[in-house]
């Protein structure tokens, strides 16, 4: 578990973080959702030590995070930023053979291209692998990106995935792929998923946890169908949801089946 | 319905796309020791290659080789694999295939301190001799390169253009204090000043060598020795965190290495241009941007460009020479410009 108490971040006098306390299970999608500006990329950033937090403690597994090396922390935890420009003619396999850096030394490089093949193949992206990554669509870009960070993972148990809107420009079919693999991963491998999304009909769908953002601390948080009331909604994003069943949905896991659309 | 049933069975593994490696490596030493013997061979006194090869040679002969020919033709090819792995790992660091430490200022940053050394401490310089020129062109290297890094970073994010547009000030101010040096200093201060200006190896001697040799080697072997982190690092300075690389370090690293190793070159050669663009992005474009392999080929054929460039220097109008930062800017310059229009056709860079 990483466990943030009571952290707050500022960027010169503007406060982003105030006071948040959050905690990211192992074995669970954890959504962070809220609107533009909330503080959801600062506060993941602090959760996966990117940047250092002005005030209050961030554990993982019960201490301290400044105890872990990087080579340590980079076996624990991988990272999918918002965006990642690549200026140089790289090709999606060598990009993603960049994830297992942290094992390069001493491991089996056969082992590796294996490692690389099965996670170009789980967000169907090998036959992408000889492309010029520059050259990729935006959303392509995206999913080697994604595999590159599972890479990093992949045949890790009880680790971190962060994911800055992972599918911000990935196509519907490649949405729902990612995120049946990123359950898949949580319940197989006992991972924590920590993703930062604002469909929330892919929230409702896929997520176990949710933590509702606003100005920079925490609306509400808890299990998802605690988090996604009309209230809480309504509160945070300032538009009117409405809750539909949808029939189609209803062998979903959580035993209960909703969609929402928001309209403003 | 799910469809990453791939996850379960496994496709046959095909092997990806591996690099050649030793060949191109191989071919290109061949190439440049071919140069070497070839450039030793040719100029003003003919030593042809059969008698070079067997020793057979008179004593004018023996004189202009081990005197002249050896150390000249030693010198240009430490300074062009000094100068393109520096281009190529400067490239790495600014995360852009146009950094170029005559572009962006911190060859003339270098030129600068050597020619205030030169001009306002001239009996105390004597002292160190060309090791003094030399420290004086790293911490200048040093100074313009951290400099340029800070602009570059102005915005928050790294921009390419705030890189380029420092380099044009840095390059201009730097001009202004060499102008401003040439017109306090003697004749004799003048002299030099202008061979550091237009870059020549004609100055070439054993010390030269010497000195370029126990500065350059180290420093480009440290910066091989970071190839695989540079590879991480283009990914962006947080990301190669991520992945176990200390990006600060890495990043002091390449800052130092490239400060001494164009620092050593401007000392003893001037500011040549451009090798450090032209190079690596040849190199890139024949055997991939995998800096493991990028480094040491742009090293070999750095050392085979310049050599080549400087035996034509001083060989096509003789019996003068040509200054060959002349003769790299004049192909280093259509060079740039043409990369510039690519790159905006390809939409990515700028």
């Amino acid at each position: 578990m990483i466990e943030a108490k009571n952290i707050s971040y500022s960027a010169g006098n503007t406060k982003i973080l105030d006071g948040v306390d959050v905690a990211i299970k192992l074995g669970d999608i954890t959504a962070i959702l809220g609107p533009n500006g909330a503080g959801k990329t600062t506060l993941m950033k602090c959760l996966a030590v990117s940047c250092q937090p002005d005030s209050g403690a961030i554990t993982l597994e019960g201490s301290p995070i400044s105890d872990y090396s990087l080579n340590a922390l980079s076996k624990k935890r991988a990272v999918l930023s918002q965006s990642n420009p690549i200026n140089f003619p790289f090709t999606a396999f060598e990009i993603v053979m960049m994830g297992r850096n942290p094992y390069v030394i001493g491991e089996n490089y056969v082992e590796d291209i294996r490692i690389v093949q099965e996670v170009l193949e789980s967000v169907d992206a090998w036959h992408l692998k000889d492309r010029i990554f520059p050259t990729l669509s935006g959303g392509e870009q995206q999913r080697v990106h994604l595999a590159r960070v599972l890479a990093q993972l992949w045949e890790q148990e009880s680790a971190y995935l962060f994911l800055d809107e992972p599918t911000s420009a990935v196509d519907l079919k490649h949405q729902h792929q990612i995120f049946d693999l990123a359950s898949k991963m949580a319940k197989e491998r006992n991972l924590a998923v920590c993703v930062i999304m604002h469909d929330l009909n892919l929230v409702l769908r896929y997520a176990d946890h949710a933590i509702l953002m606003r100005e920079g601390g925490v609306y509400a948080s808890g299990r998802i169908r605690d988090v996604l009331t009309v209230e809480n909604v309504m509160g945070a994003f300032e538009v009117p949801p409405e809750f539909f069943a949808a029939p189609k949905m209803r062998e979903m896991r959580h035993g209960w089946a909703e969609s929402v659309y928001p309209f403003p | 319905m799910r469809t990453y049933s791939s996850l379960a069975k496994r496709a046959p593994s095909s092997l990806p796309h591996l690099r050649l490696q030793a060949p191109v490596l191989l071919a290109l030493s061949g190439l440049l020791c071919g140069a070497l013997v070839l450039a030793a061979s040719i100029g003003a006194v003919s030593i042809p290659v059969p008698s070079l090869l067997n020793g057979d040679l008179s004593e004018q002969q023996e004189a202009v080789l081990f005197h002249i020919r050896v150390p000249r033709v030693l010198l240009a090819a430490l300074v062009g694999a000094s100068l393109a792995v520096s281009g190529a790992a400067m490239q790495g660091l600014f995360r852009n295939p146009l950094a170029d430490p005559g572009l962006i200022g911190i060859s003339s940053g270098a030129a600068l301190a050597v020619a205030v050394v030169i001009v306002l401490a001239g009996p105390f310089a004597g002292a160190l001799g060309l090791y003094g020129l030399s420290i004086a062109a790293f911490a200048g290297g040093l100074t313009t390169c951290m400099l340029i890094f800070r602009f570059a970073q102005l915005t928050g994010t790294f921009s390419v253009t705030y890189m380029l547009l420092a380099g044009i000030a840095i390059n201009a101010l730097a001009g202004a204090g060499v102008g401003f040096l040439t017109y306090l200093s003697n004749d004799e201060q003048l002299r030099s000043l202008t061979f550091w200006t237009m870059g020549s190896l004609g100055g070439a001697l054993w010390l030269g060598v010497a000195v370029a040799t126990t500065v350059i080697l180290p420093a480009i072997f440290f910066l091989f020795r970071s190839a695989r982190e540079i590879n991480i690092l283009l990914l962006g300075e947080h990301e190669a965190r991520h992945l176990g690389v200390d990006s600060q370090r890495l990043k002091l690293v390449i800052i130092i290495c490239t400060a001494l190793s164009v620092g050593a070159a401007v000392a003893v050669s001037g500011i040549i241009g451009f090798i450090g663009l032209v190079v690596p992005h040849l190199m890139r474009l024949t055997i991939g941007p995998d800096h493991r392999l990028l480094l040491p080929a742009s090293a070999l054929f750095g050392a085979f460009l310049l050599l080549v460039a400087d035996t034509f220097a001083r060989t096509v109008v003789s019996p003068v020479e040509m200054p060959v930062g002349i003769l790299t800017s004049l192909i280093g310059g259509p060079f740039f410009l043409w990369l510039l229009v690519k790159q905006y056709s390809r939409r990515f860079g700028i």
